[in-house]
């Protein structure tokens, strides 16, 4: 198999995948982690997701922000068939002194009715 | 040697965590995005706890959060008074002994999760709106 890396042309063996392999990698792991459990009390893979979760949500947080303020709004909905637009209205004297998540709600409003024209 | 070091990391963590937490040490991105999960979750308490050692008023996400708290909890808050006001013109049509018991029952507790709920509130607003430098005491440095 040739890789180009950096500029350089490597030529590494070709990689065989065998099934069984996995499926034992796979079984043994499960075993593994299995019996560390029974034994300590201890859930690994509970662990490394969550170490996992916490780097990802840290490198999402903008994202996570943008999905809380969304959830909020949907929230304060009284009817279903009610849009954003509305709900940020009837919201709109408790933001009065929240000036950065007001303006996020605004362009919010705006982007919805942006792409209700669209 | 995986399972090692998953297991190093779990056992630090239950022990390390929460006095590492609390040292304000970790990274303010940290505590940012502990104080949304906490949000998500409706802990506020926990939400608020994590507010503090994110360095909220100066950073932009840790305000965004604060502010969706506040949000959050002036919602709860319009439902709680709008339940209190039910409950006082019933009380005053009522005159069953029972229902009247079971109301004031009712009001006590609704009007302790209001006071939680504005103290949340207050405290969120102060994070907000903290200065980044301590005021000074003019008094001290005035020259005799």
């Amino acid at each position: 198999m040739i890789y180009l890396f950096n500029g350089r042309t490597t030529i590494m063996a070709k990689t065989d995948i065998s099934m069984r392999g996995a499926l034992a990698g796979g079984l043994t792991g499960l075993a593994a982690d299995l019996a560390f459990a029974e034994l300590t009390g201890h859930h690994i893979t509970t662990g490394l997701l969550e170490l996992i979760g916490v780097g990802v949500g840290m490198f999402r947080l903008d994202r996570r922000i943008f999905e809380a303020i969304q959830d909020t709004l949907t929230r304060a909905k009284i009817r279903d068939d009610e849009d954003y637009r509305q709900v940020a209205e009837r919201i709109d004297e408790m933001t009065m002194d929240l000036p950065e998540l007001r303006e996020t709600i605004l362009n919010l409003v705006e982007a919805g009715m942006s792409a209700q024209k669209a | 040697m995986p399972v090692g070091l998953n297991f190093l990391f779990r056992v630090g963590r239950k022990v390390l965590a929460e006095p590492l937490e609390d040292s304000g040490l970790l990274p303010g991105k940290y505590y940012r995005s502990q104080a949304l999960d906490a949000l998500t979750e409706n802990d506020f308490p926990e939400c608020l706890r994590y507010l503090k050692m994110a360095e909220t008023h100066r950073k932009t996400q840790a305000r965004m959060v604060a502010q969706l708290l506040i949000l959050r909890c002036r919602m709860l808050l319009a439902d709680h008074k709008s339940r209190i006001k039910d409950l006082t013109d019933r009380l005053g049509l009522t005159t069953d002994a029972d229902k009247v018991r079971r109301y004031e029952d009712i009001l006590t507790e609704e009007r302790k999760a209001v006071q939680l709920l504005e103290g949340y509130i207050r405290e969120a607003h102060n994070l907000v709106k903290k200065s980044p430098y301590p005021p000074v005491d003019h008094c001290a440095v005035r020259p005799a």
